[in-house]
Formats: structure tokens, sequence, C-alpha cells
């Protein structure tokens, strides 16, 4: 009854009923065992995963994911991340609260993450054979992450490069956390790559845009993945924006078969926010709250019924 | 109403406010005549005639106040009528006409949540609550898009304004504000709103159920327990509140009083009762009878609990 009655605005009932097609009594046994599960810790409870896929600007959507997750306690014992997922993901695994990666996604525009962007002239390139140093990005990361390893932040958490030479892909879980994010989030083509652990290091997003192995490394039994995949139906103006397009559009193929490999995923509908259109990560960000409060139930049912023989045991 | 027909609504509609403006037709006094006939209409529910009025109101090239009033009554007969389409139309064309005007803002984002479009209505709820911060109605709604959007800390502030600005008395304000705390598992809040309800409404067995929640929601199964039987005190023919007792007692650690609270066979509820049997059985050490009846349960074809049922029988017990 409680459920049925919890739900009381007639059009929003509706909606989840329509939605979820769940009877009253699925509900009930669904917020009181998750009221249980989330009490316990592993191993008691199968461990939670979280990867933070590539995106660009898109990539923000994984803060509304986040913020959603928290609403309903969702456990997350492990996080990975590749490009601006390892962002995300390390700002999260670093302790840094939901609302205040909310604060970082406003001031991207003041912070002008997206002016190391505006400032790449095509012809330059050309012409001085020259990649660039993302000075904006790389001065943002050093100063949230600077003073960090992985061995102190508050979750464990990886990240995932490229390297450039061998298109090998590069987890890093240990060390310096700052300069692992440089590397994962390090577009190829346009930012030098960056010189760490005698490799040349770009974006992950090329080689692993969804980190679904990387979590599962760190041990998690159960990995959800955050996806901001999406390619724009506008054609290219400029050499600068093909070679964007053709970074998403591989980011996309990878992301097709890598998001089959995770126990539940969430697709945040980013519109037509692109790679780096950074003036609108509020937007990616509602996106990504919007489609995870809807999948959210779905979300934790999948992951009851695979803790169920765990759960029966902790009862 | 077709693509087309609203795009036709909408060009009448335009071109008599062109026309009307370079023309001007009717004389002040036969318009508020007409505009009176419309108002008698609409106040005595008679729509049709008021859509029939406003077309030939509008064919009189009107002054512009006289149209504004008529585009109310219009827009609101078609919404009566479930035209939501023509009301959309006529009220965003009137917003651009008399964009100091409220009501259309106000209309136009209430239909937008009656019919889903949450995120559209955000912003005109927002707009409608500049000018009129106060406005209980405006506020609960708000909260209800928020809610709707998954936006729940947004959304608290808004039935926290509703709630207030209403002196905590609305009943079903209350049960919906605490519903969405609850989802939020800002068992604080939820408490608190509860602790309203049942001095508004002592014989409501929900704000018990909301309170059980809460205390489940902290891990106090005891107090749940508690909570759960004041609840079905109140609604002593609920099935559906004896099951919740039967599984709060049995997540307290108590199998056995689980199982007084659930019979093998609860009519309409026999996939939920089966998995609790189930799951306070395995925990006394009756694995078999256990295992019958997860199978039972899984066997529902209940949505969630056949699947969780079905998944139950890997314990290694099993």
């Amino acid at each position: 009854m409680i459920l049925c009655g919890l739900l009381l605005v007639p059009a929003f009932c509706a909606v989840r009923a329509q939605e979820q097609g769940l009877p009253k009594d699925g509900e009930m046994l669904r917020e009181l065992m998750w009221d249980k599960l989330v009490q316990t810790k592993p191993p008691a409870r199968p461990s939670v995963g979280l990867a933070l896929s590539g995106g660009g600007a898109r990539g923000f959507a994984h803060t509304g994911v986040l913020e959603a997750l928290d609403y309903a306690a969702f456990p997350v014992d492990y996080v990975s991340g590749t490009s601006m997922g390892s962002v995300i993901g390390g700002l999260y695994a670093s302790g840094m609260s939901v609302p205040d990666i909310w604060k970082f996604s406003r001031a991207t525009s003041t912070i002008r993450a997206s002016k190391d962007f505006r400032r790449i002239k095509v012809l330059s390139l050309l012409i001085t054979n020259k990649l660039i140093t993302p000075t904006y990005i790389t001065r943002f990361i050093e100063e949230n992450l600077g003073s960090l390893t992985f061995e102190k932040l508050k979750k464990p958490f990886s990240c995932v490069a490229m390297d450039f030479r061998t298109g090998e892909k590069i987890i890093f879980s240990d060390g310096p956390l700052a300069v692992a994010v440089r590397a994962s989030v390090n577009l190829p083509g346009i930012f030098a790559p960056v010189e760490y652990r005698h490799r040349y290091l770009v974006d992950g997003g090329v080689a692993d845009f969804i980190p679904v192995d990387a979590a599962r490394l760190l041990g998690a039994d159960w990995v959800m993945a955050s996806v901001t995949a999406g390619i724009s139906n506008e054609l290219p103006e400029n050499v600068l924006t093909s070679l964007l397009q053709v970074i998403d559009i591989r980011g996309s193929m990878l992301a097709a078969s890598e998001e089959k490999e995770a126990d539940f995923v969430i697709k945040p509908d980013v519109g037509e926010v692109k790679m780096a259109d950074f003036d609108h990560c509020q937007e990616a960000g509602k996106a990504g709250l919007i489609e995870a409060a809807k999948r959210i139930d779905a979300a934790r049912e999948s992951y009851l019924i695979f803790s169920a023989p765990r759960l029966l045991e902790a009862l | 109403m077709t693509r087309a027909g609203t795009a036709a609504l909408l060009l009448l509609l335009t071109q008599l406010n062109a026309s009307a403006f370079w023309f001007r037709g009717i004389s002040d006094k036969k318009a508020e005549s007409m505009l009176g006939e419309m108002s008698a209409d609409f106040e005595k529910g008679d729509c049709r005639a008021v859509v029939e009025l406003s077309q030939g109101l509008f064919n009189e090239k009107p002054p512009s106040a006289i149209r504004e009033r008529a585009y109310s009554y219009l827009g609101r007969c078609y919404e009566t009528q479930g035209s939501y389409d023509k009301a959309i139309t006529v009220y965003k064309l009137a917003r651009g006409l008399y964009p100091e005007n409220d009501l259309f803002s106000e209309r136009l984002a209430v239909i937008y949540l009656r019919t889903g479009f949450y995120d559209l209505a955000v912003p005109l709820f927002e707009k409608v609550l500049e000018g009129r911060s106060d406005d209980i109605e405006g506020n609960s709604s708000l909260a209800r898009c928020y809610a709707s959007l998954g936006f729940l800390s947004k959304a608290k502030l808004y039935y926290s304004r509703a709630a207030i600005l209403g002196d905590f008395s609305d009943l079903a304000l209350l049960k919906e504000y605490a519903a969405q705390m609850l989802r939020k598992r800002d068992w604080e809040e939820a408490g608190l709103i509860a602790d309203y309800g049942v001095k508004l409404a002592p014989g409501e067995s929900f704000f018990y159920e909301v309170r059980a929640r809460t205390s489940a929601g902290r891990g106090d199964y005891k107090a749940a327990a508690g909570y759960m039987r004041s609840a079905i005190k109140l609604a002593p023919s609920d099935a559906d509140l004896t099951l919740e007792l039967a599984l709060i007692e049995l997540l307290g650690g108590d199998p056995e009083g689980a199982l007084v609270y659930v019979p093998a066979e609860v009519p309409g509820h026999n996939a939920l009762s089966l998995a609790i049997r189930g799951m306070a059985l395995h925990k006394k050490g009756e694995g078999a009878l256990a295992l019958d009846c997860f199978k039972g349960a899984a066997a529902s074809g209940e949505p969630f609990i056949a699947s969780f049922a079905a998944a139950l029988m890997k314990h290694p017990a099993n």
C-alpha cells in the first residue's frame, strides 16, 4: 500500500506505472530490500563499479548521473573513467560532493576549458606543423587534482589513456593523479602527447571509450556504465571539426561493443551538445540527471537481482 | 487536432490580430457585449458556445484588451474540451502579444505538466513565480515538475514553500511531498512531513507507513515494525500493510515474526508472500521449504519479484 500511496501525483503515478509495468508488491519488495542492501558493505554484497565514458563536453552528463545515484544511495565502490569521464570520475573519487562537481561544470566556461579549443587555429596548426599544449585544461587539472595520488583517493579509481606510438590501452591506477587524468583527456592530433612513464599518451577514448574492464580490474563485481556517446548530425566545417567528428565516431563505435560488457548502462540523450561545446556543460549535466532518474529503478532492480544470493546470506 | 489544423488555427488567430491592428472594425460597445456573452457562456461551462463566439468576435477585429480576455476564455475552454494542442496554440500566441499577463504562461505550464512535458513547464512556472512567489499552486506545480524530471533537491525547495505557504493544511500535498522525500531518501524531511501529516489526519495509515519507511531506511527495523503495527490498526483489512510488516520483521532479523504475518497464500499477493516466506524459511534453516516458495514466486511472472526469487534460488544452500 505504501508504495502505491507514495506515488500520489496522478500523472506521475501513471507515468511510472506505464514505464515500469510494476505492481505495487514489486515496488515494496524493491524498496525494502534496497534499504537493506545499501546498509551492507562488500563482501556481504557484490562490489559496484562505475565506468564513465569519454565524450568531451557531453561527458558532463556524468554529473547528473552521479546526482541520481546519490539520491538512490546507490553504492559506488570503484570508479573508472576515460577522457572527460576521467576528470569527473577523478573529482568524484577524490571525495568531491556532487553539488561541488556541478559547480565545476557551471564554472567551466569561466575557467575557459573551451578556450583551449577556441585558440586552435587550423591554419597555424598546418603551417607550424606543431601540436599545442592545452594550457587551461592543464591548469584546471593541476589546481584540482595536482596534490593527489591514486592512493590518496577516497574511492579506488583508474583512468585510461592510449600510447600514441603503439596504440596500447594504458590503465592508470597508481601514482600521481593529475598527469594520468591529463593524459586521459588529451585529444590526439590537436594536443601534444603527454610524456609519462616512457610513453606518449593521448586521450583514452580512441582505445577504450567505456572503461568497464578497468572497473573490473579494480575489483568491481557489478559494473554500471554511464555512456555519453553521440555523433553530431551536422557536417564538419573544417579540418578541426572533422577530426573531432572522427574521434566521436570512433568513440561511438567502441561504445556500441563495450557497453555490452557492462551489467547496466545509462545513456543520457545529450542532444546536439558537441564534444567541444563546453559552454553547454550544464545542459549535458541536466540530460544526465533526467535519463538517470528515469532508469534508476531499473538499475536498482538489476543490482538487487545480481546481489540476491548474498543478500539472502546477510539476512 | 492535426498539425495542419493547428497551423490553420494559428494562421487565423495571427491574421486576425494583424488585421485588427491595421483596420479597427467593431465598436467597443459591441465588442464588450460579445465578450460579456463569452464570459457568461464560460461561467455556464458552455465551451462550444465560447468557441463559436470567439470566432465571431475575432472576425470583428476587437480592441486589444477585449482580445486578451477572449484568448483566456478560449484557451481555458479548449483545455476543458481536452484540446490541449489548440489551447497551447492560443496561449503561445497570447503570451507573445501580452507578455505581462501571467495567466497565459501559467495555463501553458499547467498543460505541459498535465501532458508530461515537464521540461517545458519548468521555465514557465518559474516565470509565474517571479511575479507571485507566494502562489501555492505555482510552487507545488513546479515542485511536481522537478520531481518528475528527477531534480529532487529543487523539488524539495518548492514542495517546502508550498507546504509552508499553505500552513501544512493540504493533505494531498503533504502525502506527495513525503513520498518524494522518501524517494530522495531524505529521511529527516520525510519524517518531519509525516509528523505534520499525523497531526492533520490522525486516522491516515499513510503517514505511519512513511515513518516506518524512514526508520527502515535508517536501519531501525524495530521502530519500523512499531509504526507498521500502528498503520495496520488504522487499516486492518489492508493485506499490503501486513506483508510489509512481515518483510520488515524479516529484515530486522526475526524470521519467526515474519512468518506470523505471512500466510502461505495471500490472494492477489501470492508472489510477494511466497518470496517473503521463502526468505524467512531460509533464515530458519528450512532450505527445502524455502526453495519451494522461491520456485512458486519465480513462476509468478511478476516482473521484479519473479526475477528476484529466481536469483534467490541460486544461493548455495538451495
